[in-house]
């Protein structure tokens, strides 16, 4: 019996949960813009946002290499001028995790946003400027969509493989995430470990799922 | 005090109304898709209008070419929608205290929920949430919401067709009740005539984006302008006729070869005219006191709507019709209907009475007939 290797889970929780959040906070206005704008370029930036749910993960981390590798545009700019080096470390694991899991969790909190209806906004603006409307009806009402984007969000996260091993690789113990670790298992014939790693994905997956059913419970 | 004109193009539908109504209770009539919902969410500042003016109280809270267009939240108006959108995450005494203005303590907010929540007799009902309030619970709160931050303006949109028939005649008298204290001006929307005049001092009728008549609620449905109107009013005998300068020097109408005796005429010109006369203003007579009666005519029942309280019978004037094609339009009361024994097929003496013979003036304005005396 090997040792059970936890640090591949931890890592994957650490990415996940991160790349959740960068979601939430770039996601929600964006999925708001697209359920409640009107402006010119709305159906583009519909498109933009879906385009790494169709494409092959392997292609979207290409270019992501192109982008942010150290000699693209802006992979360049972080390295000279911020001095941070994002190719190849867990935080452009996170990155990869935020880009994968963007579109599900703009379309889930977008629907929930288009189903609030709009004259229960406009009763609370007739009361209070937008921003407040927004902060005490909108997205109360909106939140169960929000949550459930933010699961599949990270749910994503958990399992996304192909573009962090395009830019962050898989260096274990700093970039080998849950998923990457046990494909690198399997390739090195490790059916022990692969075992391990898969009933450890799965489990946590599980519990997070059971947690968040707990909490969503509604009273009106 | 409102004051309103606006001209607006929304998605294909032109907008052009002008309004000006004073510190009473005013209806906005209509049919479905005329514009009236439009006006008051235009008023409250949720659309924007492409040109015009709104102001309340002589404060200009909309000006296109000035470039002044109020945030909702600053024109102190209070709006009740149609299905009321009350938040449906936040209890009723939350969704009373959402309408107080920023800056309200905590005391003063909680005072003036509790006396809110006692006006709308729903003392009980503070920590409920909307879901659990029946249909006319639910409007109370509405109206309160749009109250409790004391609005210059307060406006109602189809506030009882989300209710039950049965219960609205009930409501109706509350919401009067509950507006007897209100000092401004109040906007009615509604669909509904009896509900505009029951409610209402002044009736603005409007169809298309524009309003084609406004006034008080009798002279709106007594005195309609235009042929439109007699329309939407419920006018339903619009007649065409030739007028003449009779013998006597009075106007006479002739139509369908009798002559109509038609009192104070104002405008009126020789040659075509159109007039109107209600249903329920045409008196059905009993034939043996028929003889002193003036515009009489002889007709015969082809066709009868029985309503329960009243019946509407078709009649056809005697004089050469086919059947199944009517000309007048009766309302009686199903008492009267029973005391004459009238069945379909039987002849009726009628009389129109010449002050409910109303002249209806051409739709358009440049063909107005200029004033030509009689005699």
């Amino acid at each position: 019996m090997t040792q059970i290797p936890l640090s591949p889970l931890l890592l994957s929780l650490k990415i996940a949960g991160l790349a959740t959040v960068v979601t939430l906070v770039i996601g929600t206005p964006i999925a708001w813009l697209l359920a409640r704008g009107r402006f010119p370029g709305r159906a583009v930036l519909e498109s933009i946002v879906m385009i790494p749910l169709i494409l092959p993960p392997t292609v979207t981390g290409y270019y992501l290499l192109l982008l942010v590798g150290r000699q693209g545009p802006i992979g360049y700019f972080l390295d000279q001028t911020l001095n941070i080096g994002l190719i190849f470390t867990w935080k452009a694991a996170v990155l990869a995790s935020t880009i994968a899991a963007l579109p599900l969790f703009i379309k889930a909190s977008q629907g929930a946003f288009e189903g609030i209806d709009r004259r229960i906004e406009d009763a609370g603006r007739t009361f209070k400027p937008t921003l407040i409307v927004l902060c005490t009806i909108t997205l109360p009402l909106a939140w169960r969509g929000i949550l459930a984007g933010s699961i599949l969000a990270f749910a994503r996260a958990m399992g996304e493989f192909g573009i962090t091993l395009m830019i962050a690789g898989s260096i274990p113990g700093r970039t080998q995430t849950l998923a990457l670790a046990i494909y690198d298992a399997v390739q090195s014939n490790q059916p022990q470990e692969a075992n391990a790693l898969s009933i450890l994905a799965t489990a946590a997956v599980l519990l997070i799922l059971v947690l968040v059913g707990r909490m969503t419970k509604v009273k009106y | 005090m409102l004051e309103l004109a606006l001209d607006t193009r929304l998605t294909g539908f032109r907008l052009r109304t002008q309004l000006v109504i004073g510190d009473e209770i005013a209806a906005l009539y209509g049919p479905s898709g005329s514009g009236k919902s439009l006006t008051l969410l235009a008023i409250a500042g949720l659309i924007t209008p492409a040109s015009g003016t709104i102001r309340i109280n002589g404060r200009t809270v909309f000006d296109a070419d000035a470039g002044i267009d109020l945030a909702p939240h600053l024109r102190h108006v209070g709006l009740v929608f149609q299905e009321y959108a009350l938040f449906p995450h936040k209890t009723v005494s939350g969704n009373l205290s959402f309408g107080l203005a920023r800056g309200t303590s905590r005391d003063d907010a909680a005072d003036r929920v509790e006396e809110m929540l006692h006006l709308l007799r729903l003392e009980a009902f503070g920590q409920y949430y909307p879901h659990q309030l029946s249909g006319g619970q639910r409007q109370r709160v509405a109206l309160g919401r749009a109250l409790i931050g004391r609005p210059e303006i307060l406006l109602l949109d189809e506030p009882f067709s989300a209710l039950d028939p049965a219960v609205r005649e009930t409501l109706r008298q509350e919401l009067l009740q509950m507006l007897a204290d209100y000092r401004g001006t109040v906007l009615l929307v509604t669909h509904d005539l009896q509900e505009a005049y029951l409610m209402a001092s002044t009736i603005a009728i409007i169809d298309g984006g524009e309003v084609l008549q406004m006034g008080s609620r009798e002279e709106v449905l007594h005195e309609p302008r235009t042929r439109r109107v007699a329309e939407h009013t419920g006018a339903k005998n619009i007649l065409r006729g030739i007028a003449r300068c009779g013998h006597d020097g009075h106007w006479d109408i002739v139509w369908r070869g009798h002559h109509l005796r038609i009192a104070d005429p104002g405008q009126m010109a020789p040659g075509e005219v159109e007039y109107c006369i209600r249903p329920e203003d045409i008196r059905l007579v009993w034939p043996n006191r028929a003889e002193p009666r003036v515009n009489l005519l002889r007709g015969r029942i082809v066709h009868e709507l029985g309503r329960g309280l009243d019946y509407l019978l078709f009649v056809s004037l005697i004089d050469g019709e086919e059947w199944g094609k009517y000309d007048l339009e009766v309302q009686v009361r199903s008492r009267l209907h029973d005391l004459m024994a009238l069945y379909v097929g039987k002849e009726v003496w009628l009389s129109l009475p010449p002050d409910r013979l109303h002249l209806l003036s051409p739709e358009s304005e440049a063909t107005a007939p200029h004033v030509i005396r009689c005699a």
